[in-house]
């Protein structure tokens, strides 16, 4: 590509100027087609180009990003001449070996190969399955089809140069109802990054959502207070990431007073049943790629191991500033943005519990399921797509508006149970973070079991 | 066929600070190129970059739109749009990179000072922009803007607890004042956070809720049920409901159109009551819900909140009055949860993450742990006691001036 040749020429002759710099492209194509109750609700399709550059010079950045690539050159000087005009202190950057790699997509099915009119056939067809299964309270029903693929070239004043093609498709399927004027609103995501064939086979979950919504369009409210709560993989997938993973992100921590002693490596926050970790090696799922947006390679990183904190989240600087292994976690949102610590695919790890074990003893507690969002740090909140009251350690009434909340140290320490292997699923997600949202991530997590717990609600 | 096309091009340049000094400049050049085709009494959207032109969209759109949506509706005939900018702001729009980086250096060592041993981040941001409209049907127009955004952080760990506290400019200063009145709010009210966590009790308490908290936090759920697929679809807690009172006597909302001046559709914006004295008085009505919703369109097609500019009418009280005479209470100024769950029919549910607890008149610190529920009718309804004589503007562009608000009954877990 000449737009690549151009930016190795401005490293080869001005990287002398500073002590880092590098440049990244991306091509997006997308397409996105939405159903609903009555026929098709839209259709459209993006193509993007663009590039950015970042300098380092004395620990300071200058980082320009470009829609116009005619810009690159100006940009560029502009970049170098701010970071060296603010630095003035000593650039940390963990060393790396310089890769020069092409990485392709390795497709099961390729959605390339399937026509718009397939795809919209797969969509009506399923909302013929929701119509079919529509109960009365069913006022509204929705599909959405998602599909991006991205081409990054990265290059380095080091010697990288890394091709990297990726695809992320989501589908996502809602039903709203009405009861005495309320209205309850139902959904799921699913998602691959390597297969069209995640969109086939779900017919029982699409009719299931119409169920869900007319049942819990129903239910009562939950009634507020401290509860014994199980929750469900994707709901324990969630806290995962919003309390402990982006409080895991070294660049939140490290500079602030007193993070490293908050979050000192060999602290105990959970009991030893309790691992989780971040992994950028589960092919098919968001957050899935074999080198970040600084050119590391992806890994699996351990952050509690049998309880215990054992590592976090970098990138190439964070790393060297506390003297550990850059893990491939800097990710940018696209080349608008310069790349900081953000999650891949963060989980929990299997426990030894079996799933009816997490309800044994439970006087009156929640089963909480699904997720609409939910934000974290040190104080968290979720909110569940459904609940059922637990009564005797059985699983009872449906109940609704179920907001989760709690202190992430206080609440790591109430875990009480984790499932096993095989309760382990995985959700896709978006995760936000300074302006950088919506990133595709991805958790996994067993069944979970915490004492304690706040819920919102009626 | 006919299309409508829209681009939006900017430059932004953001100076980021750590520890009291400049760690990243960042220079961002944007373009965002929209065009909506249709044809056959269908439609299709494609979006590029400037470089992707129109005849280049135009193309990818043709391919798309016989799979497209029905549509009964078509743009906008031959209109010129007057180029009815935002006014300019003279202290925003010369802004060199050096005069951003007085600015934050000024306010960062004043803030070493008055608050010592705290560690501020902040980020400074001035940003031009220009939207054109260009339509087949003869449409043109544009408007341009520039705005100046400081964001500012503080977070520090003890042993098992986070002090986080973050606070943004709501608006672009018009003049050195204006940034004065923000950082000393800001110190102060960073001051009252600092101090040990108080322990509010479970309950029901008097809330003030900031602009800030409006904005994000209670408005967003009213906005959903003012969104045309929930009126279509009759999901929205508002159907059948226009002429009704939905607020108390004391709540009028209206768009006042004064600085943009067409919507996504090309039609030109015009001045509105949306609340009047609590009634509900207009569904906000895209070109493309019209006839679906059998209503004439209303010029609010901008994706998300619908308004070109939003406008709570202002009451009479005082904030210091209030809390001078609370026995105990809350001033919410951030949840960041309360817009997260099913929220269409104003039932709020979230973390009070930046909150500060009074008691008897005073404040006393930072709320820790809690959490607040309420429904949006009923803070706006029966439980509403006062609305603030002062006002802030939010937003950069389409800006809400929104009062700070006292409501009762809130309730606290």
């Amino acid at each position: 590509m000449k737009i690549l040749q151009q930016a190795q020429d401005l490293i080869s002759s001005h990287s002398g100027q500073v002590d880092y710099l590098e440049f990244r492209f991306e091509n997006r194509t997308g397409l996105n087609i939405s159903v609903y109750e009555k026929g098709i609700q839209g259709i459209s399709s993006s193509d993007r180009v663009g590039g950015c550059v970042r300098a380092c010079y004395r620990g300071g950045w200058g980082f320009a990003s470009f829609s116009d690539l005619s810009r690159m050159k100006d940009l560029t000087l502009e970049a170098i001449e701010a970071a060296r005009l603010i630095g003035h202190d000593k650039t940390f950057l963990a060393e790396v070996k310089p890769i020069v790699d092409q990485v392709g997509l390795d497709l099961k099915e390729d959605p390339r190969k399937i026509s718009i009119d397939h795809k919209l056939e797969i969509l009506q067809n399923y909302r013929n399955l929701m119509l079919s299964r529509k109960p009365e309270v069913v006022q509204a029903i929705g599909l959405s089809y998602k599909e991006e693929f991205i081409t990054k070239h990265f290059l380095n004043s080091e010697g990288s140069l890394i091709s990297q093609e990726l695809l992320e498709m989501g589908l996502s399927y809602d039903a709203r109802a009405v009861v005495d004027g309320e209205q309850t609103f139902m959904f799921d995501v699913k998602g691959s990054t390597n297969d069209f064939g995640f969109i086939r086979g779900l017919d029982s979950q699409v009719q299931d959502i119409c169920d869900y919504v007319a049942l819990y369009a129903r239910a009562p409210k939950v009634r507020g207070g401290n509860y014994t709560v199980v929750l469900d993989p994707a709901l324990a997938g969630v806290f995962a990431h919003e309390s402990f993973g982006h409080t895991s992100e070294a660049d939140l921590f490290a500079e602030k007073p007193g993070g490293l002693d908050t979050l000192r490596i060999g602290k105990r926050f959970g009991t030893e049943e309790l691992n989780i970790y971040d992994t950028g090696l589960i092919p098919g799922r968001s957050g899935d790629f074999l080198y970040d947006d600084e050119g590391v390679q992806a890994s699996h990183t351990d952050l509690i191991k049998d309880g215990i904190l054992v590592g976090r989240m970098h990138n190439r600087e964070t790393a060297a500033r506390l003297g550990e292994a850059p893990t491939g976690n800097a990710r940018a949102l696209n080349y608008h943005f310069p790349p900081i610590v953000r999650m891949r695919n963060t989980c929990i790890g299997a426990g030894n519990h079996v799933v009816e074990d997490l309800f044994e003893g439970i006087e009156e507690g929640v089963y909480a399921l699904g997720c609409y969002g939910g934000s974290g740090g040190e104080q968290f909140s979720f909110s569940a797509l459904r609940g059922y009251m637990i009564r005797k350690g059985k699983i009872c009434e449906p109940v609704k508006d179920l907001s989760l909340m709690g202190n992430l140290f206080e609440t790591l320490e109430k875990i009480e149970g984790i499932g096993p292997t095989d309760d382990l699923e995985m959700l896709s997600g978006m995760c936000g973070k300074h302006a950088q949202f919506p990133l595709a991530v991805s958790m996994r997590s067993p069944h979970i079991r915490i004492r304690d717990l706040t819920i919102g609600g009626a | 066929m006919e299309y409508l096309s829209t681009l939006l091009e900017s430059e932004s340049m953001l100076l980021e600070y750590q520890k009291g000094a400049l760690k990243n400049v960042s220079v961002k050049n944007s373009s965002n190129r929209v065009l909506r085709c249709i044809q056959d009494g269908k439609v299709a959207v494609v979006a590029g970059e400037k470089e992707s032109s129109v005849d280049h969209l135009l193309k990818l759109a043709l391919e798309l739109v016989p799979f497209g949506e029905s549509v009964d509706y078509q743009f906008p005939t031959a209109q010129i749009y007057n180029s009815k900018s935002p006014p300019p702001i003279p202290f925003v729009e010369n802004l060199k990179r050096k005069d951003l980086d007085e600015i934050a250096t000024h306010y960062l060592s004043i803030a070493k000072k008055r608050l010592p041993g705290l560690n501020i981040d902040l980020s400074i941001e001035k940003s031009n922009s220009s939207l054109d409209l260009q339509g087949s049907t003869g449409l043109k127009g544009g408007y341009a803007s520039s705005t100046l955004n400081i964001s500012v952080q503080v977070m520090e760990f003890k042993e098992s607890e986070i002090f986080e506290w973050n606070q943004t400019l709501p608006s672009p200063p018009h003049a050195q004042r204006d940034l004065e009145c923000f950082f000393e709010d800001l110190y102060e009210e960073i001051e009252a956070a600092r101090t040990p966590s108080t322990s509010l009790g479970q309950g029901e308490y008097p809330f003030i809720f900031t602009p800030e908290i409006l904005q994000g936090g209670l408005l967003p759920s009213f906005f959903l049920a003012l969104s045309p697929t929930l009126l279509e679809n009759k999901t929205s807690p508002l159907v059948n409901r226009l002429g009704e009172k939905i607020f108390a006597d004391e709540i009028s909302f209206e768009e006042q159109a004064a600085e943009i001046p067409f919507d996504g559709d090309g039609l030109p914006t015009t001045a509105k009551t949306i609340i009047n004295q609590g009634v509900l008085e207009l569904f906000p009505i895209p070109l493309e819900y019209s006839k679906r919703l059998k209503s004439n369109p209303t010029a609010n097609s901008f994706g998300g909140f619908p308004f070109s500019d939003f406008h709570f009418k202002k009451g009479s009280g005082e904030l210091k009055k209030w809390i001078r005479s609370m026995s105990e209470g809350v001033i919410l100024c951030t949840s960041y949860n309360l817009t997260q769950g099913n929220i269409a029919n104003g039932n709020l549910s979230g973390i009070i993450s930046l909150g500060l607890h009074i008691k008897d008149g005073k404040i006393q610190g930072r709320v820790k742990d809690r959490t607040c529920t309420l429904n949006l009718y009923e803070a706006l309804g029966k439980n509403l006691h006062d609305i603030s004589k002062r006002t802030q503007v939010l937003g950069h562009g389409r800006v809400m001036n929104l009062p700070w608000v006292l409501s009762h009954g809130i309730e606290v877990s």
